[in-house]
């Protein structure tokens, strides 16, 4: 007996032995890459391509998965709370860096690990072709006859767009007015409906469509086939513009261990100089880059300086027109002169039948609904679902046996069809991702 | 027209092989489920697939995603006409006489109304976007943003046509919509209203949870209230009954009229499917032969409105993206990503370089209807089921689903409290005789309204809105869609002399 238990603990060492080896290379598991946009998303096709070339350069495997919302701190707010082991990265842009600064929560440059910096997308002047508009030149001397009336569109005020378009007023002179859309496609439309003179974008917003010209490019050379007939900004007269650019790139949380750090600067290396990579990022007129810790972490902080200047001067100066305040105040006053009217419309008539809207049944089961919803964070969607069907039936119904059946099947159904066939992804508990479900 | 002969036979390649076949079909089941649950609304429904359509041959990719896009549009129709739960935003209209239908025990009648009308609407729809793109897209970019403003106004309009008996209380619900869309960051000045240092309210308040709370969860809320557990009293026979060819014919020129405006409002970038149904049941309302009383009590002229209108978009949101590179609605900028991770770029050089996306994508589109088509027909029994499941069971798993679907819409806990919280609303409005129909136009229009009013206002002043013929045009006709109701109640009204 003794023997067996001898002959146990040796396999019981060499188990441990096992598992303490593997924890010391890296990666254990998947590496999870978050984004922060919905699948299709730009930063979506990147982060996917990106972990297409990273498996076949290391032979581990890569999951992207969408934390959408709040122009990416949503995902930022995941990222700072995953655990610090490394498997948890994200991708991350210019725009981000914006969204950090005016955030309520604190972000600051150091709460993260800045991994690398791989694309640097070159700011472009696109206009349209045919409207008198071919150069600089003609922009410039049309916009000094409109005196400050010309458009220029873009997306949001206050982004990375916005604020080269301000620069490079400020540099030349030249007197316009930003006219904001939803995003850079809607202002793209605007540009080729002729309801905009200028698009501040990328020189790849061009690609696949007729009838737009890029006139300059924000870099220190002339980019490559098939924009390298674009002068670039210092070509035509605006200095010191040349860094204007939109970058890409990952972070992770400030911890790391640091076989992990060493993992993903061979590896970002590795791809960055990758051909298939290369000519993915070039073909949108981008250089495709490998800049990574310190150097990275002095390039965000330049950008946090830069955008919490920005917010200073915006909250600063009244924009002009209507103000953000105007429509919800006539909504508002339109919705209560209305509803004083109905109020004094139903007082004017005899009968007076208050209907009920609330009972002690009604608020019994909002209690167990909210009861429900609180307790999904850690039971998860499928047992927290199956739990309250059971409770009410039980309670509700007095109904046992119907609350097993049915529960049970529409967990089974719910589990099958919406998380496996669909693909929706419900919050799930430690279990499920513990055994692989 | 001949010279389309030869592309179209290459699309026709793409599609009569296995994987074409495969994915199609695949495709049209998918978007079918996933429009009729609540929550996935068709860009949803794309973008969830889109990271599998990466390992797809390109064309097969494209035959897939937009099978699931228009399937989607007609899934939504199935659940709004049994369970009185839109499964898309443009289904929202499709409950208005849909669920009253089947309160009648007409649901068989009513599924089979909008599964024609959708596949009749959708061909309209894609055959418009194969013959009629380039004239059409080039047309959709003149419209700027006065233009925009007012025919958000003319889809504004609508809320008299809806279903409330005092047109006053439609009015305020429509207003409380407006209001709400103003929550989080403005699109133009980027200033973030009411959103009280909460992240997440910044994108304010999204549509679907709205949507599912309102029509859906207020409905559970209701059923718990009463404590009517009973069981439903339905008409056998009428059950059996099933949409006749007659009934159909009647319907053709309200489907025909629907697609139309339909395909219309998909091509113009930023309008879609959702103020394309609620016009389409506003004019066919007001066009109808029968008596205008019918509509929201059960009127197969409604579901047949709503349903063309929503699937025919399909075709004319494309025609900006296919023919311009610029995506028409929120699905096709979900497909724009989807072109971009296979290395494509859509636009008028896609028809040249590669054919076959383009080309395999419209015939793709086309026999995607007549799949829906069959698969519906058949479909349709199995759905009937869910009309006869008792109302104890049914509440709950309704619950269920609009927790699900709004947890979908953005990962978020978020949305879910605000599904329950606009349940809350929705059931307080119903007890008071408020239709809650126009919050959800209120919150459609909103963001359009106010954008591009302050964007005009901003680009030329005040006379932006008088330089546009069409703005002037459209506003013409809203003013007189307002005016009439008003004038004749003024009419009617006695002790008032006109």
């Amino acid at each position: 007996m003794s023997q067996f238990l001898q002959k146990f603990f040796l396999v019981f060492l060499f188990f441990l032995a096992g598992t303490v080896c593997q924890a010391q290379s890296f990666p254990e598991r998947p590496i999870k890459i978050v984004v922060y946009t919905k699948p299709g998303g730009a930063i979506d096709v990147f982060s996917r391509k990106f972990a297409a070339i990273a498996e076949r350069l290391s032979g581990k495997t890569f999951i992207v998965l969408n934390h959408p919302g709040a122009g990416g701190v949503i995902a930022l707010k995941k990222i700072q709370k995953s655990r610090p082991d490394g498997h948890t990265i994200g991708a991350v842009t210019k725009s981000n860096i914006g969204k950090m600064v005016s955030s309520k929560i604190n972000f600051k440059a150091e709460d993260f690990n800045w991994l690398a910096l791989l694309v640097r997308d070159p700011e472009a002047l696109i206009v349209k072709k045919g409207v008198g508009l071919d150069s600089w030149n003609e922009v410039y001397q049309k916009s000094l006859k409109s005196d400050g009336g010309q458009k220029w569109v873009g997306p949001a005020k206050g982004g990375n767009d916005h604020i080269t378009a301000q620069k490079i007023w400020k540099e030349t002179g030249l007197k316009a007015k930003w006219v904001p859309y939803a995003s850079g496609g809607k202002a793209v439309t605007a540009l080729l409906g002729g309801h905009g003179a200028v698009y501040v974008g990328n020189p790849g917003d061009t690609l696949g469509k007729e009838g737009l010209k890029v006139i300059a490019v924000s870099s220190q050379s002339r980019l490559i086939e098939p924009f390298n007939n674009i002068p670039t900004f210092s070509e035509i007269g605006i200095k010191g513009l040349d860094s204007e650019i939109m970058w890409r790139g990952f972070l992770a949380p400030e911890q790391m261990p640091q076989e992990a750090k060493s993992f993903y600067k061979k590896l970002f290396k590795q791809v960055s100089e990758d051909s298939e990579w290369k000519q993915y990022i070039e073909k949108t007129g981008a250089s495709s880059v490998f800049i990574s810790g310190d150097q990275f972490l002095k390039n965000v902080k330049q950008d946090f300086a830069e955008f919490s200047e920005t917010l200073k001067d915006f909250q600063s100066k009244k924009s002009k027109g209507a103000g953000p305040y105007l429509v919800p105040i006539i909504w508002g006053s339109v919705l209560f002169i209305l509803f004083c009217l109905v109020l004094f419309l139903e007082t004017k008539k005899k009968e007076k039948v208050l209907p009920s809207f609330f009972n002690s049944t009604l608020g019994y089961f909002t209690i167990g609904l909210f009861v429900y919803l609180f307790a999904m964070s850690f039971l998860g969607y499928f047992v927290g679902t199956l739990l309250f069907l059971m409770g009410y039936f039980v309670l509700l119904h007095k109904n046992f046996k119907k609350g097993i059946l049915v529960s049970f099947c529409w967990v089974i159904f719910s589990y099958l069809l919406f998380y496996k066939a669909l693909n929706v992804q419900l919050p799930v508990n430690f279990i499920f991702e513990h055994w692989g479900l | 027209m001949f010279d389309l002969l030869e592309p179209m036979m290459l699309g026709m390649q793409q599609v009569v092989s296995f994987q074409g076949a495969f994915f199609l079909l695949a495709g049209v089941i998918i978007g079918i489920c996933a429009g009729a649950l609540p929550g996935l609304s068709p860009s949803t429904a794309v973008a969830l697939f889109v990271p599998f359509s990466f390992t797809m041959s390109s064309s097969s990719a494209f035959i897939f995603l937009t099978a699931i896009y228009i399937a989607s549009n007609y899934g939504g129709s199935i659940t709004a006409i049994l369970i009185n739960t839109p499964g898309t935003p443009a289904a929202a209209v499709t409950a208005f006489d849909g669920y009253p239908l089947t309160l009648k025990g007409q649901a068989k009648k009513a599924l089979g109304m909008a599964l024609w009308a959708s596949t009749i609407g959708g061909t309209i729809g894609v055959t418009v976007l194969i013959l009629f793109a380039k004239p059409l897209a080039d047309w959709a970019l003149l419209m700027g943003p006065a233009d925009y403003f007012a025919l958000a106004l003319l889809g504004l309009a609508t809320v008299g046509s809806m279903g409330a008996k005092k047109p006053i209380h439609a009015l305020v619900a429509a207003v409380l919509g407006l209001f709400l869309a103003t929550v989080g960051i403005d699109n133009i000045s980027a200033v973030p209203r009411f959103t009280f240092g909460i992240d997440e309210l910044e994108e304010g308040i999204k549509l679907i949870p709205a949507l599912i709370g309102l029509f859906a969860v207020s409905l559970v809320f209701e059923k718990v209230l009463d404590g009517d557990w009973s069981q439903k009293n339905v008409d056998e026979k009428a059950m059996q009954s099933g949409l006749d060819s007659k009934e159909l014919w009647q319907n053709k020129g309200t489907v025909f009229r629907s697609s139309i405006i339909g395909t219309l409002l998909g091509v113009f970038p930023g309008a879609g499917a959702t103020i394309a149904s609620f016009l389409s049941y506003d004019f066919a309302k007001r066009s109808s032969k029968k008596s205008k009383t019918e509509f929201g009590k059960g009127n197969l002229e409604g579901v047949a409105a709503s349903e063309a209108a929503n699937s025919s978009s399909v075709g004319g949101a494309l025609i900006p993206l296919l023919a311009l590179g610029i995506p028409g609605s929120a699905t096709d900028a979900v497909l724009l990503g989807a072109f971009m991770l296979q290395d494509l770029n859509p636009g008028p050089l896609l028809f040249k370089n590669s054919p076959e996306i383009p080309y395999g994508i419209f015939v793709g589109l086309l026999f995607a209807n007549l799949a829906i088509l069959l698969i519906g027909t058949y479909g349709n029994r199995l759905f009937l089921k869910v009309a006869k499941v008792p109302d104890m069971i049914l509440s709950p798993l309704i619950l269920m689903f609009a927790v699900m679907g709004s947890y979908t819409v953005n990962l978020s806990m978020v949305d879910v409290w605000f599904c329950i919280g606009f349940g809350a609303l929705g059931l307080i409005m119903k007890r008071f005789h408020f239709p809650v129909a126009p919050v959800v136009l209120g919150l459609v229009l909103g963001d359009m309204i106010e954008d591009n009013f302050r964007r005009a206002l901003l680009a030329d002043g005040w006379s932006a809105f008088i330089q546009s013929k069409l703005c002037l045009f459209l506003l013409l006709i809203t003013l007189v869609m307002v005016l009439k109701p008003i004038l004749s109640l003024i009419r009617k009204t006695p002790g008032v002399k006109s």
